[in-house]
């Protein structure tokens, strides 16, 4: 896992979502574990979306389930490019 | 009849956030209004002054609430959140079937509405917009925010009246309980400040020019060196409960709403009617079944404009005569336009249980135009028992509240 992706994703979730940096690992499910929302989650993906200058297919968004699932498809986005 | 009783007030203004630095602003003359440093990148504002509330924390409110929230929303959270303390009213009480909430604002959220505008029309479109910014600038923000924080799930009556939102908050709460739909209503409004509030009344010609340099005097109802109103921002939060309901609970009473009426001129957009205002009072009258000489204080709408401050005191003239004592708070705050109303009435209040009725400030020479009223000139100490509070909005839409002490 890209650890410069990782960090980014755990900034902006902690920034957004008032959360404590050490609750933020890769494992951890956004809604169950972190407490998002689906509002939350369409601000999450506007976030990234922004940060990393591409779109996330709506399809897309239904298949992240963790922290981790974030980061593999910023990762899976930035080898493409 | 049911009677309507209140027992919690919160809010936020430009001369305090509290009742003893409110009561100290008004004793000693001092206005919340100042020049804007912030707005000096906006091009052709006349007047670049305005009432502000000096409070940006709001991390009080938890953030699931506050991410649906702009500015207006979160001043009035938290002044509902301070009125329901200090009623006294449990968790049960506030999500019990019959508590409703009716809460209004003139604009919405204001400062997310244009940010978002302006990035979709100039940045990204609605590619990377945020889920929640309809949620912060909706003209229903304040009262949907409300109710999902405070687990309100009875009546919910937003309101959108601009200058008689949250009068028009005030008197829906109290029909509510008063015919039985409600036993406790959250009921108030507010105005969250923003430039273009300055620029669509200096577009009409109604923002105060020629204080840029003094801000303290700028606002001036009834004056004849009126030029205009100025605009502000704050909110207030009301907890309205049926009479018995209150008692059986053993809540301390702050007074009691009697009347209210709610009417509108039909005749011009803009121009106010005196005609409306006095039908207003009269009917704010015959609700509470009481004479213009039971009224011991009118606070007035009266927001400077060259127009209205003479036309409102014709009104008032016509039904109380020249005896009671008048006075127009907005030289201390500027407009707060969707807050006015409900702030207004807590002042009022804050006249009956302190027997302080405030002062004109600003007023120096009463424009000959305006009728012969008792305008208050330096505030007194007198004993009053009830209180008319007046406020009157664009489309002619007019209300008047009156407060009793039980």
């Amino acid at each position: 896992m890209n650890s410069d992706v990782f960090n980014k994703v755990q900034e902006i979730i902690v920034e957004q979502f008032e959360k404590e940096a050490h609750e933020i690992t890769s494992d951890k499910l956004l809604v169950e574990d972190l407490g998002l929302d689906s509002l939350d989650m369409f601000d999450l993906i506007c976030a990234l979306e922004k940060e990393y200058g591409f779109h996330f297919e709506r399809e897309m968004g239904s298949s992240i389930g963790t922290v981790g699932d974030i980061v593999g498809q910023l990762e899976r986005h930035i080898t493409k490019e | 009849m049911r009677r309507v009783v209140i027992t919690g007030t919160g809010f936020y203004s430009p001369i305090g956030d509290n009742m003893a630095d409110l009561r100290t602003s008004l004793e000693h003359m001092k206005s919340g209004i100042r020049f804007m440093d912030e707005w000096s990148g906006v091009n052709g504002l006349e007047a670049r002054i305005a009432g502000v509330v000096p409070v940006s924390d709001f991390s009080e409110i938890p953030r699931a609430y506050r991410r649906t929230m702009d500015r207006v929303a979160m001043m009035c959270a938290l002044s509902l959140k301070r009125a329901v303390e200090q009623s006294g009213l449990s968790r049960e009480h506030v999500t019990a079937h019959k508590t409703g909430i009716s809460f209004g604002s003139a604009m919405g959220g204001l400062e997310t509405l244009f940010e978002y505008a302006e990035d979709v029309s100039h940045n990204s479109g609605f590619g990377r917009q945020n889920a929640t910014a309809f949620l912060r600038f909706m003209s229903h923000t304040v009262a949907a925010n409300l109710a999902v924080m405070f687990g309100v799930i009875g009546r919910n009556i937003p309101t959108s009246s601009a200058c008689t939102a949250s009068s028009q908050a005030i008197g829906a709460g109290y029909e509510s309980i008063k015919y039985g739909m409600s036993d406790v209503m959250l009921v108030g409004g507010g105005e969250g400040l923003h430039y273009v509030e300055a620029g669509i009344f200096d577009s009409m010609g109604a923002t105060a020019i020629g204080y840029n340099n003094n801000a303290q005097a700028a606002s001036r109802p009834f004056d004849i060196g009126r030029s205009g109103l100025i605009v502000s921002e704050g909110s207030g939060a009301l907890v309205l409960e049926e009479y018995e309901h209150a008692k059986a609970r053993g809540a301390v009473i702050l007074g009691e709403i009697v009347g209210y009426a709610t009417g509108c001129d039909g005749s011009h957009i803009t121009l106010p009617s005196e005609r409306g205002m006095e039908q207003v009072m009269r009917d704010a009258l015959a609700d509470a079944k009481l004479n213009p000489e039971d009224i011991g204080y009118i606070n007035a709408h009266a927001t400077a404009t060259p127009k209205g401050d003479i036309f409102e005191s014709i009104a008032v003239h016509r039904v109380f005569g020249h005896n009671t004592p008048i006075s127009s708070i907005k030289g201390y705050t500027g407009h707060m336009f969707g807050g006015g109303g409900a702030f207004e009435s807590i002042v009022s209040l804050m006249a009956l249980n302190e027997s302080f009725l405030p002062a004109n400030k600003n007023l120096e020479t009463v424009d000959p135009a305006c009728a012969p009223l008792d305008y208050i000139r330096s505030h007194r100490e007198t004993e009053i028992k009830a209180v008319m509070n007046n406020n009157f909005a664009f489309g002619g839409i007019n209300t008047s509240i009156i407060i009793k002490k039980i």
